[in-house]
């Protein structure tokens, strides 16, 4: 495929990534870095691409496996980081919630829920609920039967709901 | 208990708007009847809520120059790649010779690109007319070649033609400096353009260049875009104004649905106006002298002369380089 026409596809398509991964990531330059990666990968693999399907969705399948990837490595580091701060100080890591609050921000306080929901619940809520995708899109990014799709979803539902709660409870 | 949870199934769907009207109200007089469930549907909803109101982010500066420049890299890489595979076999120094060789051989053709492009430099301060005017959209575009030393009165007949003839109208005329060329442009009703460029063509050489079309169609979609988010907000504004009962309150809407009907005017109007534009076709037509052919073949001739005389004189610098470059591998030799 030529490069311009690679280009107008990315065009088309490049402000929805960039949300989808930092709706995943909660980071600006987290979601540039992945983002960019699935970019620079569909191009590499663009004769797999199947022209009857929508390329924000096969981009968008390709994002989701270079976010678990990352994400993977990103919390066994925090791990290893927390593993750390515990053995030297032995005091727990405490999350500044306070801070986010005070900041009024209920965007961010939003977000950081959902980036502590499990990676599968997360990408199927950010997809639906934020983006508002249809059930068929989702579907095919994620590879997964129409009846998984419904279902996981509500089961995110159900537990982002307990994460605010649980979250409000904390700062009250 | 068992209907609890059954009422709770089917939330999900009645927040997609899938679900058929008995069932919308089976769950609305039960919420209204069972507290646990209000609860739950009320968090659910809330839940939805704050999460589409999420407000899509901006792409940080220079996300997609940067992105582009990878990309780019990407596909220089396997240019690279490639020449790598090939070319590594020969000798440097056999790749340097010819580096000089087409250096000094394409000195001449240097000089004409950068006369070409100075020539460019001109002819696009020309035609810059077509897209003077924001409105003026350039369909497509006809070169007039006219073998006369009078080419003004030619396109003054093409002038009356269209003026006499009723069938559309001259936009811009704009005449060079030097008298020996004219630039029209006319917009012709679609159902006369063939008629004209008949007319156009029995008299005239006529060469037809196309020009982008795409300008159009997306501003229309723009405006199309534009409208249909204006009209989702005056709706919503709409329901807003049926459910409150403070007044005042009902003023500021009022106002908020006044600056929206006209925004939505304005946008209608500019709509139409392109509708009525694209019942025209626009030309745009150059009326030049024209060469006649010998003197073309003596100007030929002159630039054939004037360039093998340039490359007759670089063959010194040809000879030089060489010598040098042997002079630099002796040296080589004998440090070893």
């Amino acid at each position: 495929m030529h490069l311009k026409e690679f280009e107008e596809l990315v065009i088309e398509s490049e402000k929805m990534v960039f949300n989808l991964a930092y709706r995943m990531t909660g980071n600006i330059e987290d979601a540039k870095d992945i983002s960019q990666e699935a970019f620079i990968k569909a191009y590499k693999n663009i004769d797999k691409f199947n022209k009857e399907s929508k390329f924000s969705t096969w981009v968008c399948s390709i994002l989701k496996n270079t976010a678990i990837d990352f994400l993977r490595k990103k919390t066994s580091n925090l791990k290893k980081q927390e593993k750390l701060l515990n053995e030297n100080t032995k005091e727990k890591y405490t999350p500044d919630i306070q801070e986010e609050f005070e900041k009024k921000e209920t965007s961010i306080f939003v977000q950081k829920a959902i980036e502590e929901l499990p990676i599968n619940y997360r990408e199927i809520i950010i997809l639906r609920d934020i983006q508002s995708q249809s059930y068929e899109e989702i579907s095919k990014i994620l590879d997964l039967s129409l009846g998984t799709v419904k279902s996981r979803l509500n089961r995110g539902r159900g537990i982002l709901k307990d994460i605010l709660i649980k979250r409000r409870d904390k700062l009250e | 208990m068992n209907k609890c949870e059954n009422i709770k199934l089917k939330f999900a769907d009645y927040f997609d708007d899938l679900i058929n009207k008995e069932d919308k109200e089976e769950i609305e007089n039960h919420i209204n009847q069972c507290e646990s469930c209000k609860k739950e549907f009320q968090e659910l909803s809330f839940l939805l809520d704050s999460l589409s109101n999420l407000e899509e982010i901006e792409l940080p500066e220079g996300y997609h120059i940067d992105l582009m420049k990878r990309i780019e890299e990407l596909s220089e890489d396997k240019v690279k790649k490639f020449f790598k595979k090939k070319i590594i076999p020969f000798k440097k120094e056999i790749l340097i010779i010819a580096a000089m060789l087409m250096l000094v051989i394409g000195m001449p053709n240097f000089e004409k690109i950068i006369k070409q492009k100075n020539n460019l430099k001109l002819n696009s301060q020309v035609s810059n007319l077509e897209f003077v005017d924001s409105n003026f959209i350039a369909r497509e575009k006809y070169d007039v070649g006219i073998e006369s030393n009078n080419f003004m009165k030619e396109y003054q007949d093409i002038s009356n033609y269209i003026s006499l003839k009723n069938i559309g109208k001259l936009t811009s005329v704009e005449v060079e400096n030097d008298y020996k060329a004219a630039y029209l442009e006319v917009k012709i009703n679609k159902n006369d353009t063939k008629k004209f460029l008949n007319v156009l063509r029995k008299n005239y050489l006529v060469k037809r260049v196309n020009i982008n079309k795409r300008g159009v169609l997306k501003e229309e979609q723009d405006y199309e875009k534009n409208l249909k988010i204006i009209i989702k907000k005056e709706n919503k504004w709409l329901n807003l104004q049926k459910e409150s009962s403070n007044i005042e309150e009902k003023m500021e809407i009022q106002n908020q649905l006044d600056i929206l009907t006209l925004q939505k005017q304005e946008l209608e109007n500019r709509i139409n106006n392109l509708k009525e534009e694209k019942q025209y076709s626009y030309f745009y037509i150059e009326v030049k002298q024209k060469e006649g052919v010998f003197k073309f073949l003596e100007k030929t001739f002159q630039k054939i002369l004037e360039n093998s005389l340039k490359i007759l004189e670089l063959i010194p610098y040809l000879v030089i380089s060489i010598c040098i470059f042997f002079m630099i591998n002796k040296f080589k030799k004998r440090h070893k």
